[in-house]
Parts: structure tokens; C-alpha cells; sequence
């Protein structure tokens, strides 16, 4: 979590390393997500893009492990944005912005899995979704290798489970905020994430390059 | 009590390990689809709240303003149907008398009376110059229209006459008080200047003034100079000149 929060943090140094932003408070602090939403509530683009640039990887990455396919990753992920940007007008900064933006992303791929009862069997990522062009074949094929052992570990945890462990690695979301995005308790948040990390350690475990 | 890797919610190990999967980014065409329909979102609604209460409140101000205007300045109805009878026959004499007769009714509210008094006896000429309108003709709205319009020429006429009358009559008013007032004052300066109070100093200049005023015709003023001569100078024997 603190990797991300960091890598998060780079990138918003990056986004706003030349841009004064009026909502932003002085000694350079970048505006937060709420402030950032209001801003776009009030027809500022500028904003939309600020808060899309910062969460738009991110939340690709966690529709891509829920859906294995990067077609129903897409359509989802476009089908959340199109929500948030309709919900604007109704906007209220009540809770964190990621924890709303997290919430309507997994109602949306609740709503995917009702739809497509054969979800469960879908299709494995594509290969080339590991491919770095460029890299020699051996260190591909080790990085390969790597990446589909810890896939294959994600792939096969429960979709409950997986999803505790990718709202917590990608969005960065606490137990509390996992329970409210997941409609859950707070303990079966925790147990659920712990769950997770546990199976996965395990798989990384019996990978030879990661001991 | 610290626990065991097994039981930990964070474990370093596998968020590097996860972070070096996933290392996807969204595609920059879904990118910029979505950035696309969120600006076409954003900005009309974002045009329209900010600029639609402002409008919304200066076109109520606006709009009570000029009615409130309009209630102020609104003419009576008699100029505006004759304003409406000389518009329909595409001159301007109307609004002319109307603006004639306000005029005339500011500077003489006084004569207010007369005028009325002149248009009614305009409206009972024209009602006796009336044709009587047949009932089974056809074009009866026309003709009814052209007795109208009848009727209205002869009433600014009488008005026009009527304003002119007066205003003629306060003309020569003022004339007539100018031309006294003048005369007065042209009495009074030449009792006046008759004799220079100079000349006035010493009874021989004096009496010397009232000849010159005799020999030049001016006899009144001659008598008046010798008159008030005899008050300043009673003693002064005069035997020996023309007075």
C-alpha cells in the first residue's frame, strides 16, 4: 500500500508539476478528489481530466484482474466513468472520492456478473498483456513466468477475496473502506483480505526467482 | 503479540510482487473516449448554470423596469385613439396635436376648459355631418371607418384651431402689457431726461432747457420742466425769457 500511495503521489507530482490549479491550496499541495469533482460539477473539464489521470490506471487494472478479459475490462471501465460523469450534479463530498469511485466500479461488475452467468469460466488474459517489447526472450520468459504464477494465484481466489486484495493494492482503500465499497462488515472485510494475502504469498512462495 | 506472515493484511512481498504484474495502463483511446464524453457532459451544463440565474435575474429586473416605465408613461385614451386614427392614414398630424395639446395643457392648465369646450362642439358638428349608416349595406365597416376618420380629422382641426386661438390670444396679451409696460417706462425716462440734472443746477440753464424743449415741440414735458422749475425755484424772476 505505502508503494502505491507513493507511486500515486508521483504521478500527481507529475500531473500538476506545471499547473496552478485554483482550488489547490499554496506550497504547491495538489488538490484533493473532492475538490476536484466539485470542480468538474461546476464545468470545469480541466478538473475531470486531473481526477481521470489519477485514477484511470488504477481502476483499469482492478476491473482487468476481476474480468480476466480486457473487453469486458473496458466496457466496465467506460460504464463507471459514464456514471460518475452523470452523477456530478448530485455529487456530495460525504466520503472519499475513491471509496465512491471503487463503490460504483464493483456495482457495475456485480452488475457484469448477472448479466454473463459464465463469468466463472471467462477467458484467461491475453498473453500479451505480459509482453514488454524490447526485452530479451529470456528475461520475458522469467518475467513471464513470474507473472503468470502470481495471475494464476489472483485468478483462482474467490472473486470476494480478490476483490478485498485489489480494492486494498490499487485503489488503496483501508478495511473500513473495503467493507463500505463491498457492502460488508468490517470483519468480513479483514478476513477476506487476509485470506487473500495469504494465498498469494503462498503462490510467490513457490515461485523460484521470488526466495 | 506480533503476528505471524500468514495472518498479516499487508504483506511487502506480495504488493511487490502484484505491483510487477500489474503494470497495465488503460488504453489511450478509451482515455480520450471517455475524456471526450465527459467535456460534451460537462459543458453545456456547465455554460448554462454559469450564466442562467444572472440572465434569468436581469431579464426580471429588466422587464419589471420597463413595465413600470410603461404604466408611468402610458397617454390618455383620447390621444391614443387619435394617434391611432392619423397612424391609419399614414401622417403624422395626430401625435402632433397630441403632443400639442399636452404641451398647451402643462404651460396653460387653465385654458384646459376652453379647449374641452371647442372639442365638444367639434364632436357635435361632426355628429350633425354624420351620414347615417345604411344597415344592409355591405361595406358598412368601410364607411363606418371613413365617417371615423371624419369625425376625428374635424376634432384635431377644431383642436388645432382651438390651441392656436389661445395661444394667439396670450400672444397678443403679452403684446399688449409689453407695448404699455414700454410706453410707461419710455414716459418715465423721457420726464426723466428732459433736462440734465446739470442743467438743473442753475435756474438760467434750466430755463434754457424748458425753451429748447418748446422749440423743439415737446410742450408736456415743457410745462412738467417749468412746473417743477417754480417749485425749486419760486423767487427766481423769469420775465425776461420764453418759458
Amino acid at each position: 500500500m505505502a508503494t502505491n500511495a507513493t507511486w500515486m503521489a508521483e504521478a500527481d507530482a507529475a500531473l500538476f508539476s506545471d499547473v496552478r490549479l485554483p482550488y489547490a491550496p499554496a506550497m504547491g499541495h495538489t488538490p484533493d478528489d473532492s475538490a476536484l469533482m466539485l470542480r468538474y460539477k461546476d464545468g470545469d473539464i480541466a478538473a475531470f481530466e486531473a481526477l481521470y489521470r489519477r485514477h484511470n490506471d488504477p481502476l483499469y487494472r482492478y476491473l482487468l484482474r476481476l474480468c480476466h478479459h480486457a473487453d469486458t475490462a473496458e466496457d466496465i471501465f467506460q460504464e463507471v466513468w459514464g456514471k460518475i460523469v452523470k452523477a456530478r450534479a448530485s455529487y456530495r463530498p460525504t466520503a472519499k472520492f475513491t471509496t465512491f469511485l471503487y463503490r460504483v466500479a464493483h456495482n457495475c461488475f456485480i452488475d457484469h456478473l448477472r448479466r454473463n452467468k459464465r463469468h466463472a469460466n471467462s477467458t484467461q488474459l491475453e498473453a500479451e498483456l505480459y509482453a514488454h517489447p524490447g526485452e530479451a526472450l529470456e528475461t520475458v520468459t522469467e518475467r513471464s513466468l513470474a507473472k503468470e504464477r502470481l495471475g494464476k494465484a489472483l485468478r483462482e481466489l474467490p472473486d470476494e477475496q480478490r476483490d478485498a486484495f485489489l480494492l486494498h493494492e490499487e485503489a488503496g482503500l483501508s478495511i473500513d473502506e473495503i467493507a463500505t465499497v463491498t457492502g460488508s462488515n468490517r470483519e468480513t472485510a479483514k478476513s477476506r483480505l487476509r485470506y487473500a494475502v495469504r494465498k498469494l504469498r503462498s503462490a510467490i512462495d513457490e515461485c523460484p526467482e521470488r526466495r | 503479540m506480533s503476528k505471524g506472515p500468514e495472518n498479516r493484511l499487508e504483506d511487502p512481498r506480495v504488493s511487490d510482487a502484484y505491483r510487477d504484474l500489474a503494470d497495465e495502463h488503460a488504453p489511450e483511446p478509451l482515455n480520450r473516449k471517455i475524456l471526450v464524453m465527459a467535456a460534451g457532459a460537462g459543458t453545456p451544463y456547465a455554460r448554462a448554470r454559469a450564466w442562467m440565474r444572472p440572465a434569468a435575474w436581469a431579464a426580471t429586473i429588466a422587464l419589471s423596469f420597463a413595465f413600470v416605465l410603461e404604466l408611468t408613461q402610458l397617454p390618455s385614451n383620447e390621444t391614443v385613439i387619435d394617434g391611432l386614427s392619423h397612424t391609419m392614414r399614414g401622417d403624422e398630424t395626430g401625435p402632433a396635436v397630441g403632443r400639442e395639446l399636452r404641451s398647451t395643457e402643462e404651460f396653460l392648465p387653465r385654458d384646459a376648459a376652453l379647449i374641452q369646450e371647442a372639442e365638444e362642439q367639434a364632436r357635435r358638428q361632426a355628429g350633425t355631418n354624420q351620414r347615417p349608416v345604411p344597415l344592409e349595406a355591405d361595406d358598412d365597416v368601410g364607411e363606418q371607418r371613413v365617417a371615423d376618420e371624419s369625425m376625428a380629422l374635424q376634432r384635431a382641426a377644431a383642436r388645432r384651431e382651438a390651441t392656436d386661438r389661445l395661444a394667439a390670444d396670450h400672444v397678443a396679451a403679452e403684446a399688449r402689457g409689453a407695448a404699455a409696460s414700454f410706453a410707461a417706462r419710455s414716459d418715465a425716462v423721457a420726464g426723466e431726461a428732459a433736462c440734465a440734472a446739470s442743467l438743473r443746477e442753475t435756474p438760467q440753464a434750466w430755463l434754457d432747457c424748458i425753451r429748447e424743449l418748446r422749440e423743439s415741440g415737446n410742450e408736456e414735458q415743457a410745462d412738467r420742466e417749468y412746473e417743477e422749475f417754480r417749485q425749486v425755484f419760486p423767487e427766481f424772476d423769469d420775465s425776461g425769457t420764453d418759458k
